[in-house]
């Protein structure tokens, strides 16, 4: 049985990388007995997956984790029962901490995806203190082309960010608007969360809605790096927060939550 | 969660900002406000070392369970972060709380190895705490120092208020009773050490005085005040199942021993006579086996380590070892947690319960036999004979192992260069055991043997505390001579050579049988840099060398030296049970290469057994 949970990631855990994050859910679920299926050979591992890896030093609420399990009963009891999905998450963020919430359990079908491959696009909000974000979103949505070079350490590509920007906004009822328009979300979830993850100091914020997957990944910090290039201004204290990703059909975007 | 007590910009800056932040799975979350009484126990080395030892586990579970109490872990911060505390005067800070350390009541420093001692002053002035004990004030954390190398702390006499000789059970409850009525009485630190000098196994440097001869010997170890014991009494805890952290903290990153550990038994019944920890951990003393049962049970649920690990000197001597690790295997295999069995003497069982908890194709085994030649094992009493090894290595390749690790020490006493060469013979003879015991058409290409050579280092109370330790040319000479006689073997082809470095060894060599007066090379090494010494990049023998001639000691006085029987060595104020006779006796026996039975074959009358009402029982 395939499910995917949808997870919170927030305060200090931020500093975690993602195979260790990796490993943490592999503890987390050994401790609450939940029925992964494991890899065969000497040393059987769960088998996990995350939709994409986040950053180290940002947060969200976002973030997906993809498992394959045998049933919905808790190992290691006596008794037999299946738990309901409501049940697991409970169960689940019993035996982890504060900083890794889990919201949702979804059951899959068997034939289905595994988000790293449907993942097509992803928002964040970046949280600046004290800064006209109102100019960086002007900036944005004024240029038709704005070049960025990405350095991998085998070679340096340009890429135009505008091919995979879809959204930029200072202002969150306007995104939230465009949003609608072009993807199916669940921004009742976000506005309920969100501040668990933000900065009370860093009031200024900017919505991104971007590509993200493997034909195209746009990060919020390539954003800020070609905006700062342009314009001569430095930017070194800002929060990166991934509110969700999103898959694609043929008509709009649509939330891997739904 | 608890916030960090530095900024996102400096943790972004530094590798693995994860040691930095605490919060993980088991910490133990106390109001730092409704407690009378903070310890921070710290490992002077980096997170994922220090998070490693169990000792430290043990003591913060103890620590914790008094209400009064708040224990709290620290760690050496990486040269990277070292930096940055430095260059922003930012104080060292304990993870739980995220608090500087230097508000702490205590500071615990664990002493694994002598490599660390610089790490260990990197601490005190990270902490903005005076490095030396004479500058220390009554709002001063008491710096207190445990572990095996306080069996001879004086190198670090200068830097600590206290040593706590022995296991840390015992003793503690009634220091923290003492503090906390000093600290509600008009608390005077000078006061308060007087007092504390008086518990069992508590040694104040600072209360003590020493004189030496013209030839730089030791004339006189007093007390400088009245009342406090002459000898340290080693502390032994009897009773091993009151404290066991059933719930250990489990890091978020990958640390050295990432996994559950099941201490079986303390103290070891083989008496090799180079091993200190064969000696200052006796009486031997075994876990019960349904109390080991039920503590990996719980250990495994509260962690959700993929990994769980025997430990102890030799587990081969646990008596109920059989019974455990089968049982291990059936509540391991249906959790999928994997079972790892180091320090188990190669035998027909250790190669069945091997065989199911690990993949033989992957998985190497080890044999420690210490030295090449049998006259040299005799001398060190490693009572293990060519045989033995050569058998367990062909029951080994027969059972499907192509891969075997072998532990061997140069630089031991009496030994002479055919003794060497022999190291070269058994591991060619291993080898061509494995032709021998395997068909060709089963033989899934070369075998594979890893010898490995340390360098020996003479410690205290061990038989060889009185011997001559090789000076880093001899070492050179003879790792030299070894690799051209594992060339020469027939077999070269599969025997790959490692070898230790000399100069480690000998600073090392030093440390472990210094005295007082050796606290100014730590000193001075520390104020050239010199940190992570253990770390092979970061140790810099050429600061060492300046760091000796500046504090005018010659190394080879405590390297390279034969001592009479009645000089007075730096930690005979010691009493570890083992008595200074039978030291000198197996001594003796070294000499004409006589083994000493084990301790279930015969009790040799070591003087541990005083430990333990109604007598020793291994």
């Amino acid at each position: 049985m395939k499910i995917r949970m949808r997870f919170i990631k927030r305060g200090p855990i931020q500093y975690i990388g993602h195979l260790d994050l990796m490993r943490y859910f592999q503890k987390v679920f050994r401790r609450c007995g939940l029925d992964v299926t494991y890899s065969q050979g000497f040393n059987p591992h769960q088998i996990l997956s995350f939709a994409s890896p986040l950053g180290v030093g940002l947060t969200s609420i976002g973030e997906y984790l993809d498992a394959t399990i045998n049933s919905l009963c808790v190992i290691n009891e006596e008794e037999k029962t299946e738990l309901t999905p409501d049940e697991w998450i409970n169960r689940i963020n019993e035996h982890s901490n504060d900083m890794v919430i889990l919201t949702s359990f979804n059951i899959l079908s068997d034939d289905a995806k595994p988000s790293m491959s449907l993942l097509q696009g992803a928002t964040y909000a970046v949280s600046f203190n004290d800064t006209n974000t109102d100019d960086i979103a002007g900036y944005f949505k004024k240029n038709k082309q704005i070049i960025y070079t990405k350095m991998t350490k085998k070679s340096t590509k340009e890429i135009n960010l505008k091919d995979g920007i879809y959204i930029v906004s200072s202002d969150k009822n306007e995104f939230y608007d465009k949003l609608n328009q072009i993807a199916c979300t669940d921004s009742e979830y976000e506005l309920n969360n969100i501040e668990l993850v933000t900065d009370t100091n860093k009031k200024d914020i900017l919505y991104i809605f971007c590509a993200a997957g493997s034909s195209l990944n746009i990060k919020p910090e390539m954003l800020i790096d070609a905006y700062c290039n342009d314009t001569n201004i430095q930017y070194d204290d800002y929060d990166v927060i991934r509110l969700d990703m999103y898959t694609q059909n043929e008509k709009e975007f649509i939330s891997m939550s739904l | 969660m608890i916030q960090p007590a530095l900024s996102k910009k400096i943790l972004m800056s530094v590798e693995k900002p994860a040691r930095y932040i605490g919060n993980e799975i088991n910490m133990v979350k106390k109001d730092p406000d409704n407690i009378d009484i903070r310890f921070c126990m710290c490992f002077p080395d980096v997170y994922e070392i220090g998070m490693s030892h169990l000792g430290i586990q043990i003591l913060y579970d103890m620590f914790n369970k008094r209400e009064d109490t708040y224990c709290e872990r620290v760690y050496s911060p990486w040269p990277d972060m070292d930096a940055v505390l430095r260059q922003e005067n930012i104080p060292l800070f304990a993870l739980e709380s995220q608090q500087p350390v230097k508000d702490f009541d205590f500071l615990g420093i664990t002493l694994q190895y002598e490599m660390c001692y610089t790490n260990v002053l990197q601490i005190l002035e990270l902490s903005q705490i005076p490095i030396f004990e004479k500058d220390r004030n009554d709002d001063s954390p008491i710096v207190i120092g445990g572990g095996p190398c306080t069996y001879n702390p004086e190198p670090l006499a200068d830097f600590f208020d206290i040593f706590y000789i022995g296991e840390g059970e015992t003793s503690y409850a009634e220091l923290l009773d003492l503090y906390k009525k000093h600290r509600a009485n008009n608390y005077s630190r000078k006061e308060f050490l007087k007092e504390a000098a008086k518990i069992e196994g508590l040694y104040v440097p600072a209360l003590y005085d020493v004189t030496y001869n013209d030839d730089n010997t030791i004339s006189s170890f007093e007390p400088n005040v009245s009342d406090i014991p002459t000898k340290i009494v080693k502390q032994v805890a009897t009773d091993l199942e009151e404290y066991y952290p059933q719930k250990p903290v489990v890091p978020y990153i990958k640390v050295t021993q990432d996994r559950s550990v099941l201490e079986i038994m303390r103290g070891c019944i083989r008496g090799c006579r180079f091993c200190q920890a064969g000696m200052i951990y006796r009486p031997l003393r075994q876990r019960n086996l349904d109390y080991l049962k039920n503590m990996a049970t719980k250990m495994i649920e509260s962690t959700g380590h993929e990994e769980i690990s025997l430990s102890s000197l030799s587990s081969s001597d646990y008596n109920c070892l059989k019974e455990l690790v089968y049982y291990l295997i059936d509540e391991c295999t249906e959790r999928k947690v994997n079972i790892s069995l180091p320090s188990l003497r190669i035998d027909a069982f250790s190669l069945d319960v091997m065989g199911k908890v690990q993949d033989i194709r992957k998985s190497s085994l080890t044999f420690a036999p210490e030295a090449g030649s049998q006259r040299m094992r005799d001398v060190i009493n490693k009572g293990l004979t060519r045989d033995v090894i050569l058998k367990g290595a062909t029951d080994a390749f027969q059972s499907g192992w192509n891969r075997v690790k072998l532990y061997f020490m140069m630089g031991l006493p009496t030994e002479t260069y055919e003794d060497i060469e022999e190291i070269a013979i058994l591991a060619n003879d291993i080898a061509a055991a494995y032709y021998e015991a395997v068909p060709k058409e089963n033989r899934k290409g070369r075998v594979d043997i890893v010898v490995s050579t340390s360098l020996f280092v003479p410690k205290p109370f061990t038989p060889f505390q009185w011997c001559s330790m090789n000076i880093a040319e001899e070492f050179t000479d003879k790792r030299k001579f070894l690799t051209k006689k594992v060339s020469e073997q027939l077999n070269q082809r599969s025997i790959k050579y490692n070898c230790h470095d000399s100069v480690v060894s000998v600073i090392e060599g030093v440390f472990a049988r210094g005295d007082r007066r050796c606290g100014q090379v730590i000193y001075n090494a520390y104020k050239k840099g010199c940190i992570f010494d253990s770390w092979t990049e970061y140790f810099d023998s050429k600061k060492w060398e300046e760091a000796f001639a500046e504090a005018g000691i010659d190394p080879l006085f405590y390297t390279n030296r034969e001592r009479d029987y009645d000089e007075i060595l730096p930690w005979d104020f010691i009493d570890i049970g083992v008595t200074r006779e039978f030291l000198m006796k197996e001594h003796k026996r070294s000499k004409e290469a006589i083994v000493t039975p084990n301790c279930r074959m015969q009790c040799s009358g070591c003087g541990a057994a005083k430990y333990l009402e109604g007598g020793c029982n291994p």
